[in-house]
């Protein structure tokens, strides 16, 4: 690592900036109709998730540098709020038939009714599944983006997370805990 | 000598898997079919769901996708252990 | 004689064969994924039914659907195959940092 790695030219970076809309805005209805359409959660949070690849791709390793310790955490605990939600989901809808039914007293949340057999399809309806596919999709993308930049940051020797604060509870900062786990091969 | 006795191996397993598959049904032409056509008939009067492979991952088999996201969370998990954790043992 | 499993059999001992004879842990990675989308791809051509459209009503042409379990359980094999890669290209990254070589055969973990 001679020089730091600043990314690509800044027409990529232009353009990395204009296609993150709508790359974000395909995936979040990628997940949203994943009771209409091909799709659902897990493919809609991956597509997000692709976002963070090309911003990493296209600004190179300097975006880490800028990654704060405490937004770095907070991708965990998206990640963790959704599959705890999700997880709560589930377990309730045990107490009843089927999760059509979980819902079914208020009259509001994607309750609408659908006419069996062929249709054109409507966006609010069939019950919790709506509702599983965002906190399933929260859950993905959060996952697959701390994938990506993990395996980027390890790769990064000393700058990485420098600026970063402490981490909460021990006074250690995260770039010394990184530090330490990729040094510790070598030789004493 | 060992590179032999691998594709030798190999060979043997490619064989078995082609006698398996000129033994298996033909293409397209499911046998049974009871539980997928009480998923199609159904699918739309129990879960509201157009989609029935969505109806399927989110609804009958709820837990089953529990399980798989937490294979992911676990996945991830792991990765941060093994690149952010605390040092220990005797190699760091 | 059908043309899937052909393929599906094709892709398996790729796979495998990938796995036999290469030593680069990034291969034996992409080996492994070769491996599970051959599962993949066996889970989703017995789930055809000739003649039929994607299992969803929306605008759907005609009421005959293939099979939708198979495919369910695909989607579900598809996540755990990534996370599964996932963690073993990470387990590659600290190995080549610790070693500085990508060969399984020159050091083991343990050392």
């Amino acid at each position: 690592m001679d020089k730091p790695d600043t990314g690509l030219s800044p027409v990529v970076k232009t353009i990395a900036y204009i296609v993150a809309v709508p790359i974000a805005t395909f995936g979040f209805y990628i997940a949203l109709h994943g009771h209409l359409t091909p799709g659902g959660g897990f493919a809609g949070g991956a597509i997000v998730a692709t976002i963070t690849a090309l911003f990493l791709v296209a600004f190179g390793r300097s975006i880490i540098k800028g990654l704060h310790a405490k937004a770095f955490s907070s991708l965990r605990t998206l990640k963790n709020i959704g599959i705890t939600a999700f997880g709560l989901l589930v377990l309730a809808s045990l107490s009843a038939t089927f999760l059509h039914r979980f819902l079914t007293s208020s009259t509001w949340f994607f309750q609408a009714s659908i006419p069996f057999g062929a249709n054109p399809g409507e966006l609010g309806t069939a019950g919790a599944i709506p509702i599983m596919n965002i906190f399933v999709g929260l859950e993905v993308t959060m996952g697959l983006s701390l994938a990506v930049i993990l395996l980027l940051v390890i790769g990064e020797e000393k700058e990485c997370l420098e600026n970063s604060k402490a981490r909460k509870g021990g006074q250690k900062k995260m770039s010394t805990l990184f530090t330490a786990t990729a040094k510790g091969g070598k030789a004493e | 000598m060992k590179n032999s006795f691998r594709a030798a191996s190999l060979a043997i397993l490619f064989i078995l898997l082609i006698v398996a598959v000129l033994s298996i049904r033909p293409f397209g032409q499911p046998r049974e079919t009871a539980m997928d056509d009480y998923f199609i008939a159904r699918a739309q009067q129990e879960t509201g769901s157009n989609n029935v492979v969505t109806s399927i991952v989110f609804d009958y088999r709820a837990l089953d996708t529990l399980g798989e996201t937490t294979v992911l969370f676990a996945a991830i998990s792991g990765m941060f252990a093994l690149f952010l954790g605390e040092k220990g043992g005797k190699n760091g | 004689m059908s043309i899937p499993f052909i393929a599906v059999i094709i892709l398996a001992v790729l796979g495998i064969a990938a796995l036999l004879f290469k030593r680069n842990m990034v291969k034996i990675v992409i080996a492994i994924n070769v491996i599970g989308s051959a599962a993949n791809l066996f889970l989703v051509s017995l789930g055809y039914r000739a003649d039929s459209v994607a299992p969803i009503f929306t605008n759907a042409p005609k009421l005959e659907m293939v099979l939708p379990t198979p495919q369910a359980l695909t989607l579900t094999s598809i996540v755990i195959n990534m996370a599964v890669v996932a963690l073993m290209l990470s387990l590659a990254v600290l190995f080549y940092q610790k070693y500085k070589t990508l060969d399984s055969g020159k050091r083991r973990l343990s050392g």
